[in-house]
């Protein structure tokens, strides 16, 4: 069974703006960019996801939509409450959260499905951020499912016997089926196939010629003919990479700028690292940078791609797997200093941990047993002050002195932002 | 024992520890409180369903004669159903409310508490609507 938030962020807006109930809503990604949610209402009017603002600024006006820049402090709030809700009301099925707004919950029997999918809509709706809900054997056919409970607006669906499986397949579109993306939807596209049906209905040899590597797609295939295969082991295994990038709100020439805002990344990422036990490797670092330095204003002005851009990104590898941020971050600032131009404008960055390894699973290095140097002791010991900080809850408060460099002009612009956030004393809504 | 409880053991050292030492303490019998709380939790008193529960900040003086004040927080429970002279917050001309609910004969009137404001009849308009109840106000006095 999978629990979807119909148009997520948009639903977190209209929490607090009760009155945009049933009006055309959009939010906009970091920087007012591109649009990144739509209400049913906007879908109607024809305005795609990912489109740029800039292009259907007329039609928002026009039509009256209301837009909003994202606000991820809400809606991470948001998601928790009803990650809570449904977490508690799954009881003992185990529950897999997919991302900000999907769970799959693993229920035994079909009446139970169906009582525990009542009480999740009737919940949620409470809370006032409308879920749909669909139910079948595998995941990709509970996706389905949702798919078609949201096409006909009844906001539940069952897919559980081979009839309504079937018929289900055979209305489908291809392109809509969990799993499949942009690259073999493109592929499918020349062999005129349309629904799910059709391509479950390939013979093996045919399915081996559209994707002879492509693993998911083989088990998508499998699930679709109610075969699970995408088990909840999969959520078990530990992350791989962790990133931060973000897009600057005005760009930076300053290399002392810059090193500020990696120091944040590695900050953030590392504390992350922590919370979940785990070392990086090594990381990726990257920088954007404009090659017509003088156009910064007429960047932030029109938005235009225009210009060229570059990106210069370094791969490095840690002296030995680490969370521990001042060790990384002399790293990363080593490798920024050598990307570094002066005299150029930059207006991106960004910071991917790689190689994650459990805490646990750490090999302890041979050499630091044989030379136990001042070099790893400092590393120790700033492994500890992280640790006890960490437990008298003061970690937030301890930062590299170069994060302070940073001025506040690189945050991503959110112009319409509502600056709610109900997890911040000075984010809460006003009541007059 | 009688003697360690009328005078300090130590009579050089500030009496907070004497009255903290073990000698003059009862003894805790703990078997009746197995399985119970040790402390009392703010949050478990105020709030009974934390995912639908959300804090407001109060901007104006249309609740004080009910001793509701600028700057207080309230606690909103969003799910719950108003009743007759619940405090609620109300949805109106786009902004939040904070008024007393009458339920008269199907009809809804919002009432100020400041002796001032008239009473507002709501469901004129289709935006207007029962956020949600305020269970509790909080005013900190120190931080």
């Amino acid at each position: 069974m999978v629990v979807d938030a119909n148009s997520f962020f948009v639903s977190c807006e209209r929490l607090f703006r009760p009155d945009l109930a049933g009006k055309p809503v959009v939010v906009l990604s970091s920087n007012d960019g591109c649009v990144v949610a739509r209400s049913a209402e906007a879908k109607k009017l024809g305005i795609g996801m990912g489109e740029p603002y800039f292009k259907i600024e007329g039609l928002i006006k026009r039509e009256k939509v209301s837009w909003f820049s994202s606000n991820f402090a809400l809606y991470m709030n948001i998601s928790l409450r009803l990650s809570d809700f449904i977490n508690r009301q799954a009881g003992r099925f185990p529950v897999w959260q997919y991302s900000v707004d999907e769970w799959f919950i693993k229920v035994s029997d079909l009446d139970t499905s169906k009582n525990l999918a009542k009480e999740i809509i009737n919940g949620a709706s409470e809370l006032g951020i409308p879920v749909a809900i669909g139910i079948a054997p595998t995941k990709t056919l509970a996706k389905a499912a949702i798919w078609r409970a949201k096409e006909t607006g009844k906001g539940f669906y069952v897919a559980t016997d081979l009839k309504t499986i079937n018929n289900l397949l055979k209305i489908i579109p291809v392109g809509d089926v969990w799993g499949i993306g942009f690259k073999t939807q493109k592929k499918l596209k020349s062999t005129r196939l349309k629904t799910a049906h059709q391509l479950i209905s390939l013979p093996k040899l045919e399915l081996a010629k559209l994707s002879r590597q492509d693993v998911v797609f083989h088990k998508t295939i499998a699930e679709l003919k109610g075969e699970a295969c995408f088990d909840d082991e999969r959520t078990k295994q530990h992350q791989q990479s962790m990133a931060m990038t973000r897009t600057f709100g005005s760009s930076t020439t300053k290399l002392i700028e810059l090193e500020g805002i990696i120091a944040e990344f590695t900050t953030q990422l590392s504390r992350r690292m922590r919370q979940k036990k785990l070392l990086g490797g090594g990381a990726v670092l990257f920088i954007r940078r404009l090659d017509k330095h003088n156009l910064v204003e007429e960047i932030a002005y029109t938005r235009s791609y225009r210009l060229n851009r570059h990106y210069m990104a370094k791969r490095l590898l840690f002296e030995r797997p680490t969370n521990e941020t001042i060790t990384i971050l002399a790293d990363l600032n080593r490798a920024l200093k050598s990307l570094y131009r002066p005299g150029f404008s930059y207006d991106k960055a960004g910071v991917t941990m790689l190689n994650l390894i459990p805490q646990n699973f750490a090999p302890q290095p041979l050499h630091e047993q044989l030379f136990s140097s001042s070099h790893y002791q400092d590393h120790n010991k700033r492994v500890a002050i992280w640790q006890t900080s960490s437990e008298r809850g003061q970690e937030r408060l301890l930062k590299p002195a170069t994060e302070l460099l940073k001025g506040e002009t690189w945050r991503p612009q959110k112009k319409w932002s509502s600056g709610l956030n109900p997890a911040s004393l000075f984010g809460l809504p006003q009541v007059k | 024992m009688k003697k360690s409880l009328n005078k300090p053991l130590k009579p050089l050292e500030p009496k907070v520890q004497i009255v903290g030492s073990v000698q003059a303490g009862f003894p805790i019998h703990s078997d009746g409180y197995a399985g119970e709380e040790l402390n009392l939790s703010l949050d478990k008193l105020l709030i009974k369903r934390p995912d639908s529960t959300f804090l407001m900040r109060v901007t104006g003086l249309s609740m004080k004669n009910v001793g509701i004040f600028e700057g207080d927080l309230v606690v909103v429970e969003r799910a719950r159903k108003a009743k007759n002279g619940d405090i609620v917050i109300c949805y109106l001309d786009q902004g939040f409310n904070l008024k007393r609910l009458y339920l008269k004969d199907g009809s809804a009137t919002l009432l100020s508490e400041d002796g001032q404001m008239p009473p507002i009849s709501i469901g004129k308009s289709e935006d207007d609507q029962i956020w949600g109840v305020v269970t509790a106000v909080i005013r900190q006095l120190h931080s």
